[in-house]
């Protein structure tokens, strides 16, 4: 193949482009909890009183 | 031994072993569907777990995550320390468990004064510290999301952080679904070449959990909207979005590698969409359009 078509076919450039995503922190690393009823992380009897960084569910 | 009680949770099994009688597994219902029956405990599980009723030890190690409020995890000469805080308790650490380096075998101390409040050994934050770890050796992905089996026997996968509108998508869903297999925590991994999504006993203020799973045949990132519609994604953006509603091990590399490798394969293997909807049941007509 000649050079000049290899050129021809090639992509053109795009610059590179940076996209921010939100991320929650407290919820990502199941650092949270929400005092609900039930299991889990909604979960009864929650006993981290004044530990919570933050409700999630 | 006294007791032994097995967990099975997305295709992974945990056995409870406790060597203290006074242990009492207070299991709320949304995690007894997910304890196995004796005759049908496999010969080898996961994680093999025992559980001692004594004061937790101080932790030692090094620091190699701290969740900033309610967990940390240090490596030990053995494998790894989770210690579980709460100021609701004079002890600075009221729970511990030990893991040898590949997570198949575990120690909880747990005290006294936790056991008297009738909590299991496993509450949270433990029990998805634990899953998370498990999945993010070469098993799967847990998402923050709502899974609804329709009436054809179709996973859909409803993802987005709190507030998104994943219980509220789950009682749109309420007389249309086979089964909402949780408002808030779905499991995803591969078997036989297929994405399967898996109920957990998280479940969000619905209070919606099952132990059944299904073929996922979409991936929806919620979007509140002023319209329905279904909005396609690059490759990248929705991978990068599924992460932003994981638990990834940001603490252990080789997981945060298949973790994105996992989820690059989902997205190459289900339709993965950014869901604008209404809260208005059309929107579970938009979903059921969509071809199998």
């Amino acid at each position: 193949m000649k050079e000049s078509s290899r050129r021809d076919q090639k992509k053109p450039y795009e610059q590179p482009k940076v996209t921010r995503f939100p991320l929650r922190p407290e919820e990502a690393v199941l650092g949270f909890c929400k005092s609900n009823t039930g299991s889990g992380p909604s979960g009864g009897g929650c006993f981290f009183m004044g530990a919570c960084a933050a409700a999630g569910s | 031994m006294k007791r032994r009680d097995v967990l099975e949770i997305a295709g992974l099994s945990i056995a409870i072993d406790s060597e203290d009688e006074i242990l009492q597994c207070g299991w709320d219902p949304p995690f007894a569907r997910f304890l196995v029956d004796f005759d049908d405990v496999p010969a080898t599980v996961d994680l093999q777990l025992t559980v001692r009723t004594e004061e937790s030890p101080s932790p030692s190690g090094e620091l190699i995550f701290d969740s900033g409020a309610v967990w940390r995890m240090f490596r030990t000469s053995n494998g790894y320390l989770i210690d579980c805080r709460s100021e609701a308790f004079e002890a600075p650490c009221y729970k511990t468990a030990e893991f040898d380096v590949d997570f198949t075998h575990g120690t909880i101390a747990i005290s006294h004064e936790v056991l008297a409040l009738g909590r299991n050994p496993l509450d949270y934050p433990l029990d998805e510290v634990i899953i998370s770890n498990l999945l993010g050796r070469n098993r799967g992905v847990e998402l923050h999301s709502c899974g609804v089996i329709d009436e054809k026997g179709r996973g859909h996968l409803f993802v987005g952080v709190s507030g998104a509108g994943k219980t509220t998508t789950a009682r749109l869903w309420e007389g249309r679904a086979s089964e909402i297999v949780s408002d808030d925590r779905v499991i995803v991994r591969e078997h036989d070449g297929v994405m399967r999504m898996f109920g957990t006993p998280w479940h969000g203020e619905a209070e919606l959990s099952s132990r059944t799973s299904a073929p996922l045949a979409g991936v929806y990132l919620l979007a509140q909207a002023g319209s329905n519609e279904l909005h396609e994604l690059s490759s990248s953006a929705a991978v990068a979005r599924l992460l932003a509603c994981a638990f990834p091990l940001f603490y252990h590399p080789p997981a945060m590698d298949f973790t994105l490798g996992f989820l690059e394969r989902l997205v190459s293997m289900v339709p993965v969409r950014e869901l604008r909807f209404l809260p208005h049941p059309s929107i579970v007509d938009v979903v059921l359009q969509e071809p199998a």
